[in-house]
């Protein structure tokens, strides 16, 4: 019986040791069109076992047999290609001869075909503003390019997109049109992609289904062009003119600004948008690295506001130097008036709206001041007056704007803006607008009368106004420390001084004064003997917890009627200062004094006292308030 | 007397600035605010429980209370005291009731209970003293202290809230123990006025104050006080004493300076004394 087990077994390993191992022979595709190439591949081992080996393809459409003798061979792959000029179904078989037995062994039968439905879509790809996408319509040929006929179905993906028609057959060698057209409303401000597809009977691999058109609709309407600077090289204390255009259809611009990195923080510029080109200055007066991170437009469309925000990243740098450049607008004119300090010799230039030359100025020297005057031209948009030094290339410049006022309109500028009413002037007229920082060492004669408190304006132009013009200016809040009713405003005169006017000031909760004037310059201010009266006064102020159980903090609030000083004492039962906090408080609800950690001192109870004033030492309200630590 | 005050400076110095006593009102006496809370080295009645028990020792039987508007009136204080004399023994009580006045659910009650010894001029005594409260499960100390008397002078020496711990109703209860403190007095009696002066060492407080017998019925008060702890306060103190029949009515006004502004702020205290005792 042993004998014989090991008999079989032997038997079984010579037989297989001597018989080919043949594969599944396969067709790749197995649909395609006619002219396209076939690949029959089977595998075969060993292949030194194989004599030969030959494809039979039996054609359906004329009933004959054809022989291909010499396959690529790939290791144990054996591959023929085919190519048919018809549209039929065929079958395969391989043939091989054995060496060792020179037996004949059949593979199975694979089958392909060219007798298919087909399609052919040249597929379209739209990028459609959504200002202007309402009512197009676009067409998309599709032929049937198979031997059979090929049906289709059409949607949209997602929904939004009409397509005609959505259902049907198209004829071998014939072709359809697709109509696709937008039927789903979109909020403007984001990117849409709507895909039209076309499922069809199509058998071959990754053709059942064929886009018909993608429509992509964004607000690309709103294009911005590249933001240009003036200079991205000053000195300290120069204004840098930026200026972008957008291009627009059928929306209205509401407000735009920009964002600036500065050294000392993020900073907001409202600029004004004119026909669609935007330009503004801006006043870096510290030394540092300044960065226009962003420019955010607000519009609207169809009655929907929406804004688009874009990162132009450009960047400015601002050295510290003992140069300085003072402009002053001279009202009745279209003077400017320069006056640069530098120990060296200065090189001035204007820089005029659109004349975009440089337009040399000559200058007077007296000691380290050097002075011009220049007549700018009457036309809109901005002046910029640069000056370059030897052995630097950096520049101090500053800037001013102008504008042509043929009705209302609003001039913004650094600090606030200059609402002017229609009719202000008889006629079309050009009026200039400096806005500047008033220092204790300005040449400005009479600066004692007054400590500014606000940025200082001018608004100049040739003819006199006939209306009173409305200037909204915006204060410095430390600088006022809460004596908001002595803030007055004040006017240059022509002899060179400061006059306060008469005028009744609108003081507004955003830390804005409005008042009526006509053209000239004006700066807001508290006078020298400012009225200390002026009491802010506390309108809440507790402990939070009044109770604390356990250990943790304690948060002091305090709410007060005007922005003010105030000094936060705590005192235990036996009249001992355990914590204390002054500073400044704003005229905001919940200024948060002080945080006092419990684990520092006893339980017990507790009283806060806390006083407000308009100054640091002076003290116009007192409340106190009881609270518990119990740890 | 210059190793005396370096002495002393050195002592102060080695008492931690932030020192952990009891957050209490130990100063309830109109009397005494109106000379700095300088009532250490004097004989004063019930009332000298909470200042130096051993100031009881007056020689006679006497009621004490007081109504305190403390902190612009947001906390008040009650506190009640009597005193019994047993030969050169004497035996006293008080109740002191601390609350707040603005909504504020807090409230807490300190008893006290001592004896004092007199023998001569000078007098010893100690007390114990426990509290109770809305957010108070139990505490308990001990006070001890003694009177020295040389002809005008006097001086006395207070240990206050020896062995302190206050068990606070907390989440759980947690009992805070507390340094005892040392306080140091000092009385000068000119007849045409009295000259007074404490220091208490542990939590840095002193203060002096003076009363000035104007006739038999009334006197002046004034007094200046200091604690030190974040910051200086000042205490500038005045006050008057009626004396009739038994009865000592004390009014004392203390304007308080952290706040360095006198004239809106009102920093004021006002305390009402009686002093119902059993002879003139």
């Amino acid at each position: 019986m042993k004998f014989f087990t090991l008999f079989l077994l032997v038997l079984c390993l010579a037989t297989f040791s001597f018989a080919i191992q043949m594969g599944t022979l396969s067709a790749s595709p197995v649909y395609a069109l006619k002219g396209d190439s076939f690949a029959l591949s089977i595998t075969l081992s060993p292949t030194s076992d194989v004599k030969t080996a030959y494809l039979m393809l039996y054609n359906s459409c004329s009933g004959s047999t054809e022989t291909l003798y010499i396959p690529q061979i790939h290791g144990d792959t054996y591959k023929w290609y085919y190519s048919s000029y018809d549209s039929c179904d065929f079958r395969a078989q391989v043939q091989i001869t054995q060496k060792s037995t020179n037996a004949t062994l059949l593979s199975n039968i694979a089958t392909f075909t060219t007798d298919i439905p087909a399609a052919s879509v040249d597929s379209t790809i739209v990028y459609v503003p959504f200002i202007t996408n309402s009512t197009q319509t676009w067409a998309v040929n599709a032929l049937s390019v198979g031997s059979k006929a090929l049906t289709f179905t059409t949607f949209s993906s997602p929904s939004g997109l009409s397509i005609s028609p959505n259902s049907g057959s198209i004829q071998p060698g014939k072709s359809k049109r697709f109509e696709v057209s937008k039927t789903g409303f979109l909020l403007p401000g984001n990117i849409y992609v709507l895909d039209a597809f076309m499922d069809t009977n199509d058998p071959r691999i990754n053709h059942s289904r064929y886009l018909l058109a993608r429509v992509i609709m964004g607000p690309d309407g709103l294009v911005m062009t590249p933001i240009q600077i003036s200079n991205d090289r000053v000195i300290a204390g120069s204004d840098v003119i930026f200026d972008f255009s957008i291009w627009k259809y059928d929306v209205t611009l509401n407000y735009a600004y920009v964002v600036w990195n500065t050294p000392k923080g993020s900073k907001i510029l409202n600029i004004p948008p004119d026909h669609g080109h935007f330009s503004s200055s801006m006043r870096l007066t510290s030394p540092g690295t300044y960065t226009l991170s962003q420019v955010m437009i607000n519009y609207m469309y169809k009655g929907l506001n929406n804004s688009i925000t874009y990162y132009p990243n450009v960047k400015v740098e601002a050295a510290k130097s003992s140069k300085s450049m003072k402009l002053s607008l001279k009202n009745g004119t279209s003077d400017v008036g320069i006056s640069l300090k530098s120990s060296s010799t200065p090189t001035v230039y204007a820089i005029d709206g659109t004349l975009k030359e440089k337009l040399y100025i000559k200058m007077a020297k007296d000691k380290n001041t050097w002075t011009a005057s220049y007549t700018y031209a009457d036309m809109p948009g901005p002046v910029t007056i640069l000056s370059t030094f030897d052995g630097t290339d950096y520049v101090l410049s500053k800037s001013f704007e102008r504008y042509r006022i043929s009705g209302a309109q609003s001039i913004n500028f650094n600090g606030g803006w200059i609402s002017i009413p229609s009719g202000t002037f008889a006629s079309t007229t050009i009026v200039s607008e400096l806005s500047s920082t008033l220092f204790s060492n300005n040449l400005y004669k009479g600066f004692s009368n007054f400590n500014p408190v606000s940025n200082c304006v001018s608004l100049v132009s040739k003819s006199d106004p006939w209306a009173t013009i409305t200037y909204h200016l915006h204060f410095d809040t430390s600088a006022v420390k809460g004596l908001f009713d002595n803030i007055k405003a004040y006017k240059l005169a022509n002899s060179g001084a400061w006059e306060a006017l008469p005028t009744t000031l609108n003081i507004g909760d955003d830390m804005m004064v409005t008042f009526g004037a006509k053209t000239g310059t004006y700066a807001l201010g508290l006078a020298a003997n400012v009225d200390k009266s002026s009491k802010p006064t506390i309108k809440f102020f507790t402990a939070i917890p009044r109770k604390l159980i356990g250990s943790g903090n304690v948060q002091f609030i305090l709410t007060v009627s005007k922005d003010c000083y105030y000094k936060l004492l705590i005192y235990d039962m036996r009249g001992r200062v355990v914590a204390l906090q002054s500073g400044k408080a704003l005229r905001t609800l919940g200024n948060l004094l002080y945080v006092l950690n419990s684990t520092t001192i006893s339980n017990g109870l507790y009283v806060a006292v806390v006083a407000v004033g308009p100054s640091a030492n002076s003290i116009t309200e007192t409340v106190s308030m009881s609270f518990a630590i119990v740890r | 007397m210059k190793k005396m005050l370096m002495v002393s400076f050195v002592f102060l110095l080695s008492v931690p600035a932030f020192a952990n006593v009891v957050n209490e009102i130990n100063d309830p006496s109109a009397y005494s605010r109106a000379m700095g809370g300088a009532l250490y080295a004097l004989y004063a009645g019930p009332q000298s429980i909470t200042y130096n028990i051993a100031g009881m020792a007056t020689g006679k039987n006497e009621v004490f209370f007081s109504h305190i508007e403390h902190f612009l009136g947001v906390v008040r204080n009650e506190f009640l005291s009597g005193s019994f004399k047993l030969n050169n023994l004497y035996v006293g009580g008080a109740i002191q009731y601390t609350y707040p006045v603005d909504e504020f659910n807090y409230d807490q009650y300190k008893l006290s209970g001592g004896i004092a010894y007199r023998f001569g001029e000078n007098s010893f005594g100690l007390d114990l003293n426990t509290w109770m409260g809305s957010d108070i499960k139990n505490g308990f100390s001990m006070d001890f202290g003694s009177i020295i008397k040389h002809e005008n002078l006097s001086l006395a020496v207070v240990v206050k809230n020896a062995f302190a711990s206050i068990t606070w109703a907390s989440t759980p209860s947690t009992a805070q123990s507390y340094t005892h403190e040392l306080i140091l007095g000092a009385s000068y009696n000119a007849q045409k006025y009295i000259l007074n002066s404490y220091l208490n060492v542990t939590s840095k407080e002193l203060g002096v104050g003076a009363e000035i017998p104007v006739t038999s019925f009334f006197s002046l008060l004034g007094g200046y006080r200091l604690t030190f702890c974040k910051d200086l306060s000042k205490e500038v103190s005045t006050g008057t004493r009626i004396h009739y029949n038994g009865l000592d009515l004390d009014v004392a006004y203390v304007f308080k300076g952290s706040l360095q502004s006198g004239e809106v702020i009102n920093p004021f205290y006002v305390s009402l004394t009686y002093n119902f005792s059993g002879g003139n």
